[in-house]
């Protein structure tokens, strides 16, 4: 994306014919509210104030004209401020590009390229969620900015951009939105039927995660509206006609914070896509208890209280900010991962997650630059395990609104991580990628290709040496750590960046060496400690070579044009 | 020697031998600053201006800088002679380091783009440092001390195979 002044427009005829489009007028308000309530505050608090001071009742009342006059006038240089900043803000989205305009004296022009979207999310925060507004935000991956930011937009106006943005970029080549003719198979059949097997293919699948489509509302009343509309431009909700517009109202508002989106496009499983994998709300809760901060805190905390009983040791009140913080945390990360839902569709893998800050994000096929499945020791009882990925441009901001947004499940079963892997990653180059999986997670010997860390790096890493490894596939390379935290971490390997061997003087003389992956910037870590110094050799001369052959044979930057079948594809042209 | 083991076969190169004796003038330049630093209330405190400060602190910290710059003084010339790099069929290789020996691999298709710079003391020698740039933070390697015509030129030959083998993200 790129940041000019002025509008930088194509030779062509094309870009020049779409017209620029205005956002939906109470976006400065949302923006801005924060300051305004800060400037009333700021201003107010000194007037009340002085009305408690004695004789103030007085003065307040003597003064009432100017303050009330002083008020109004404050409010309409506010109301005026914010309706110039409204008119000057407009995008539009041309077949190559989303261009963005702001700014009234600093002109702003921000524009993403389309074939470089990594990922498109929906975020409705509180407040615009309220006025049935959501968020648009791209990731593009060419220069590493912040992510282009569509900011408000009617709900089902802002759904119906998504899905036409995901089909340009996929390729798909037509105006009329709509998710296409999925070219693009269901993960169960694989893009090169009778190859390797897609994950998931045969691992025991988890009731609800199988059941297809349409899981039934449980809002019956919603059933009027969102499943029965085609065309996702006519997205509005379809009530009976009669009903007064503030019953309108308070009814979505009511479907949307029961777990319904008001456009209809991604609640119950609509006719595009199809739910891969549920997070219950115990099993959230659950995982959360279960991570080591409660179980490290807890006892501590109880120690403090008896000694303060006792009479001795740090006051009581010392806890608090840490209580507080901890149950901060929790209700965090509790809030944002609520109702996660992942489903399958032509545009890729579709997230649904978030209890006041809706959140739904698009991944596109095979833009994962490397999944992490983790398994912490609490959860190995349950079997659950967590997905992370490291996608380009999201980044690794671990703080605010975008934290989590690489999490891909945030707890789920095996079978769950397996189903969510089919999307993100659909050729895992192996026929057995269960046993790939399984392996990789819970095992440490050397089945299913996994090449071990050496005996002498036995000092290095005394506890976890035994399971240290790495496999290679034709199409990713596992590498497995951890042995009471277990985690296995897969990159493609049309997505290598580069390669490291790094060896300090005790690993030289115990023959290995660490070897890193170079990834964009995420969460996931993707270094292979304790290599035999053969094995190093070997990856770093034969990981280019794959990598070159891998992305000749499938390119997933557009991945709905058309294909002349699953064994040939042709080389898509790389912008 | 084991350390060749973690690097790939290819056609390895050597970086300008006169890239010693930049490191070694830069070292001078770094050891008499930090010399100087370190002395400073040293002197004051023999100029009696500063009576209260102890002697000791500046002696000790004087003869670290002075370790510090005749360990680095030695390790130099290693250093230049192990690093390396190649232009293999379809990536770049760098490596360097003798205690701490890395070696990285760039497929050609990764590259965004190629820095080449020379600060003046790399200028007064002819020489320059060439700079890779993917979209992974922690994959940029650097070859320090070519020659400016031989930089030059690797940087034409990595843009002309980078675009060739131009790869989408």
């Amino acid at each position: 994306m790129s940041d000019v002044v002025d509008p930088r427009s194509e030779p062509g005829g094309a870009e020049a014919e779409v017209p620029w489009q205005r956002v939906h007028p109470a976006t400065p308000y949302l923006r801005g509210w924060l300051a305004i309530v800060v400037i009333f505050f700021a201003a107010g608090r000194q007037w009340i104030d002085g009305i408690f001071a004695p004789d103030g009742l007085q003065d307040v009342r003597s003064a009432l004209p100017w303050i009330v006059g002083g008020g109004l006038g404050v409010l309409a240089l506010v109301v005026a401020v914010f309706w110039v900043q409204w008119r000057f803000m407009s995008y539009r989205v041309t077949p190559k590009y989303v261009q963005l305009r702001r700014g009234v004296l600093m002109k702003q022009e921000r524009e993403a390229r389309l074939d470089r979207v990594q990922a498109v999310d929906i975020a409705r925060p509180l407040l615009p969620r309220l006025l049935g507004l959501s968020e648009l935000r791209f990731e593009v991956a060419d220069g590493g900015e912040s992510a282009l930011k569509l900011e408000f937009l009617k709900a089902a106006d802002a759904e119906a951009l998504r899905v036409r943005i995901l089909a340009l970029a996929a390729g798909a080549r037509h105006d009329a939105a709509g998710p296409g003719q999925a070219n693009w198979p269901a993960p169960g059949t694989g893009l090169g039927t009778g190859g390797p097997a897609p994950f998931g293919a045969d691992l025991p699948v988890a009731p609800g995660g199988a059941a297809s489509g349409h899981p039934g509302d449980p809002g019956g009343g919603a059933g009027t509206a969102p499943s029965g509309t085609a065309s996702p431009l006519g997205g509005q909700l379809s009530g009976p006609p009669t009903e007064s517009a503030a019953a309108a109202w308070a009814r979505r508002a009511a479907e949307d914070f029961a777990g319904h989106d008001p456009a209809g496009r991604v609640s119950g499983g609509t006719e595009d896509e199809r739910i891969v994998a549920q997070v219950p709300v115990g099993r959230l809760v659950g995982s959360l208890l279960l991570t080591v901060g409660p179980w490290v805190a807890l006892p501590l905390i109880a120690a403090i209280v008896a000694l303060n009983l006792v009479g001795w040791g740090p006051g009581v009140f010392a806890l608090v900010p840490i209580v507080l913080g901890g149950v901060a945390g929790l209700w965090g990360s509790f809030n944002r991962d609520f109702g996660f839902r992942a489903a399958v569709s032509a545009d890729g893998l579709r997230l649904r997650h978030g209890l006041t800050n809706s959140n739904h994000r698009t991944v596109p096929p095979g833009r994962v630059q490397a999944v992490r499945l983790r398994r912490p020791w609490l959860w190995r009882h349950f079997g659950w395990v967590s997905v992370q990925a490291n996608i380009a441009g999201y980044g690794n901001d671990q703080s605010g609104d975008t934290a989590g947004r690489s999490v891909m499940l945030p707890v789920g079963t095996l079978a769950d991580a397996a189903a969510v892997l089919a999307v993100l990653l659909p050729e895992p180059g192996t026929p057995d990628p269960g046993g790939l999986l399984r392996e990789g997670l819970e095992g440490s010997s050397r089945e299913k290709g996994f090449e071990c860390s050496p005996r002498s790096a036995r000092i290095l890493s005394p506890w976890a040496w035994g399971r240290q490894g790495f496999a290679v596939t034709e199409r990713v390379l596992a590498v497995r750590t951890g042995r009471l935290g277990r985690d296995l971490v897969l990159v493609p390997h049309e997505r290598t960046q580069g390669m490291r061997a790094v060896q300090g003087w005790l690993a030289r003389s115990l023959g290995v060496a660490e070897v890193r992956l170079s990834t964009t910037a995420g969460p996931v870590n993707t270094g292979i400690p304790n290599v035999a110094a053969a094995a190093a050799g070997a990856l770093l001369d034969g990981q280019v070579a794959r990598a070159v052959a891998a992305a000749a044979r499938d390119d997933t930057n557009h991945w709905l044009a058309a294909r002349p079948g699953p064994g040939a594809h042709p080389r898509e042209d790389r912008a | 020697m084991s350390k060749e083991l973690i690097d790939p076969p290819g056609d390895w190169e050597r970086v300008s031998p006169r890239l010693v004796a930049v490191q070694e003038i830069s070292n001078l330049i770094t050891s008499v600053v930090f010399l100087a630093i370190v002395a400073v209330p040293l002197v004051l405190r023999r100029l009696d201006v500063w009576p209260g400060y102890p002697e000791w602190i500046s002696w000790t910290l004087g003869a670290l800088v002075l370790l510090f710059g005749a360990i680095e003084a030695i390790v130099v010339p290693f250093r230049v002679r192990n690093m390396r790099y190649a232009l293999r069929a379809d990536d770049l290789c760098v490596a360097r380091g003798v205690i701490f020996h890395q070696s990285e691999v760039i497929p050609y298709g990764r590259i965004q783009y190629v820095d080449v710079k020379a600060g003046p003391l790399l200028r007064a020698f002819g020489l320059c440092v060439l700079q890779v740039h993917t979209a992974s933070p922690d994959a940029h390697p650097q070859i320090d001390g070519l020659s400016r015509a031989d930089g030059e030129r690797l940087r034409d030959e990595l843009a002309r195979r980078g675009e060739e083998r131009l790869a989408g993200l």
